[in-house]
């Protein structure tokens, strides 16, 4: 499969002001050091306890928020074979940026904060179009709005409504659509099903693929919901403190993860199935997520893990690759 | 029903119905809904928003908002006790007592934890403050909270999530209720936490024999802890039973619907999410007839018409619909897909 995007060494500080006078200013590691790549049309979820960076990082890859340090490199798809299709977004001007920033979109957590009130959802859809296609006149326009309301399930007639008319289920919709207006190739949905109650999560979830299968976007699916993104996804990345814990196809993640975090991440879901649920064997994990500002030494992972030894204390585990696709940080993965 | 089953009755609450009113008129948030909590008994209750799962049992506590009206009859202990403000003060808080959702609103956030917690017992036990302290101490200990010695003395801001949660708890659970009422407990923590604080909860209801009731959304959470289930739909209970009658046997096809279109980490088929079309109705204004038949597949006539009452087709196992034919509505939904 074609590579889309490369994300190497990537870093995003924050400073936080330091409590103490003339002390400097402390960095919090939202995103420290993470490497991996996605390729063309796969949908890669990315999981992880909250405050491990899983938003920052989608963020960052998008330029929204400006790296500390790394770079993305984005493949152009339509681009010849023998002609260098690679962007590095990272270091690109603004004024490139913005030209680039139409093949990649995203769509966030709390569908109606996310759209202005006061514009119609038909203006709301149809904004990147004023932005990216200037060649258009209005019925132009129009006429493309209406096309993808029907996409994602809305009635023409509600063009000219405004977002407080909309239930979540509908405000989601309207964010997908005007993600997907501009056909960009890679989309990031942060928390996008998150917020919805379980009946209008199905809908959305399989409005979401079945756009995907059509288009041949990539998806960068953040979820705290490991059930929804297990179902969504192909590949998984783990994400703890800043750090790339494990990435794997999804039956590798489910079925044969060898990483302590993932293993304890995946038995702490309920299962809807009080007979399995009631038999289950569960590796729980003790205490909470350190602080960011302050991570633990060595391996970020190793004060909630249960086979920490001093080594995991010195030594900041290397990310390999145990069997192909399956690249792991630990220095136990042998071991369990 | 014996003398003794009938002494085990917590809780028995008998047609409760909460309207609000508003500007655009009446709102029924609960209707006509009867059911019982027995002692040491896990009820999950089951909705999506909308349903009234969080309002019928702040009727209960006598907690509604003010424009709130709850009407029939809930008795604890054999005691009647909706709407009786005084009878409620005194047991809301020491016998009942309710874990909200969002536990930084909950929690009062110019007040420390050492009194906040201590409060509860002086008021309903009448002990002193050190007495209180050393009990406050003892219930933080309970809920895994580390160091509780010296963080109770902090405020609740220089807690995290899941810490500010146990506290909570361990505020609900200071004076060794009968009846703990759980809304929405876990769904703003991390799973790792979820599966902690479910682990206290379960604990604790054992070595206080207390009864829980679990509201909450999350099939799986109800999977985990639950006894009985209770599924509420538009204001109204659509079906009751075990635990296990529900998630192996639903009779009802927004269960069935419901549990087939949770995506599920034991499920490795990759075949397409069932959905329930449309989305949950508007207490504003409800479906005449049965609320649910603007959705439902097998919808009939007499649907759009009457609402089906809640009948007893088995042993304690209620279900509120109008189909004759539900013996397997799992599995016609699994082959229609």
């Amino acid at each position: 499969m074609k590579k889309i995007l490369e994300v190497k060494n990537l870093k995003k500080h924050f400073l936080i002001p330091n409590p103490k006078l003339f002390a400097p200013d402390e960095a919090l590691k939202a995103v420290n050091d993470v490497t991996f790549d996605v390729y063309a049309g796969e949908t890669l979820g990315i999981v992880g306890e909250s405050g491990c960076g899983k938003s920052t990082l989608g963020r960052t890859i998008l330029q929204v928020l400006k790296p500390t340090g790394g770079d993305v490199i984005y493949h152009q798809p339509d681009v010849d074979n023998h002609l260098d299709d690679s962007i590095n977004l990272s270091e690109l001007k603004k004024k490139d940026l913005i030209i680039a920033r139409k093949e990649m979109q995203i769509i966030f957590q709390d569908p109606l904060a996310s759209l202005n009130p006061r514009m119609t959802i038909g203006e709301i859809i149809g904004e990147p179009l004023l932005l990216y296609r200037k060649h258009m006149n209005k019925k132009e326009r129009e006429e493309e709005v209406l096309q993808w309301m029907e996409r994602v399930g809305l009635l023409r007639g509600m063009y000219n409504r405004y977002p407080h008319e909309f239930s979540g289920g509908q405000c989601q919709r309207i964010g997908i659509a005007r993600a997907m207006i501009l056909g960009p190739k890679i989309i990031v949905c942060d928390e996008a099903v998150s917020a919805l109650d379980v009946s209008i999560q199905a809908q959305v979830v399989n409005l979401l693929q079945s756009l995907q299968q059509k288009f041949n976007t990539t998806f960068l699916f953040i979820s705290h919901d490991l059930s929804v993104v297990r179902y969504i996804s192909d590949r998984i990345l783990v994400l703890y403190l800043g750090k790339v814990m494990e990435i794997a196809s999804k039956d590798q993640i489910y079925n044969t993860s060898r990483h302590p975090y993932t293993k304890a991440l995946i038995s702490a879901v309920p299962i809807p199935n009080p007979k399995l649920e009631r038999e289950r064997e569960r590796f729980d994990l003790k205490g909470e997520i350190p602080s960011q500002i302050h991570p633990p030494s060595g391996c970020v992972f190793r004060t909630r893990c249960p086979y920490a030894d001093d080594l995991c204390s010195q030594k900041t585990p290397q990310t390999e690759e145990v069997e192909p696709g399956h690249f792991i940080s630990c220095h136990h993965w042998k071991k369990h | 029903m014996n003398e003794n089953e009938n002494n085990n009755i917590l809780l028995d609450v008998k047609n409760l119905t909460t309207t609000f009113s508003t500007q655009e008129g009446n709102v029924a948030a609960v209707n006509d809904l009867s059911f019982q909590i027995k002692a040491g008994e896990t009820l999950g209750v089951v909705g999506e928003s909308g349903s009234g799962k969080s309002q019928l049992f702040m009727s209960i506590l006598g907690l509604l908002a003010n424009n709130g009206k709850a009407e029939g009859s809930v008795k604890y202990k054999g005691k009647e006790i909706l709407n009786q403000k005084k009878t409620l003060e005194e047991i809301r808080g020491d016998r009942l007592s309710m874990i909200f959702q969002d536990s930084m609103t909950s929690l009062n956030p110019f007040v420390k934890i050492s009194d906040q917690l201590t409060e509860v017992l002086m008021v309903h036990r009448g002990i002193s403050y050190n007495d209180a302290l050393n009990e406050a101490i003892n219930m933080l200990d309970m809920v895994s909270i580390p160091r509780a010695k010296t963080r109770v003395h902090r405020y609740p801001h220089e807690f995290s999530g899941g810490m500010r949660q146990r506290v909570m708890i361990a505020m609900s659970l200071i004076c060794k209720p009968d009846l703990l009422i759980a809304d929405e407990p876990t769904t703003a923590l991390d799973v790792t936490v979820q599966a902690q604080i479910l682990d206290i909860i379960d604990n604790l209801k054992k070595e206080l024999n207390m009864a829980v009731v679990m509201i909450t959304h999350d099939l799986g959470v109800v999977a985990r802890v639950a006894e009985n289930v209770m599924v509420m739909y538009g204001g109204r209970a659509i079906e009751k039973g075990t635990v296990d009658e529900i998630f192996y046997t639903p009779s009802h096809p927004y269960t069935a619907g419901l549990l087939a279109s949770m995506p599920r980490l034991d499920d490795d088929s990759n075949k397409a999410l069932y959905t329930i079309q449309g989305s949950p109705p508007n207490l504003q204004n409800l479906p005449v007839g049965c609320a649910f038949s603007p959705r439902c597949e097998y919808v009939m006539d007499q649907c759009k018409t009457s609402v089906p009452p809640l009948e007893c087709f088995d042993v304690n196992r209620h279900r509120a619909c109008f189909l004759d034919n539900y013996q397997d509505l799992i599995e016609n939904i699994n082959r229609g897909q």
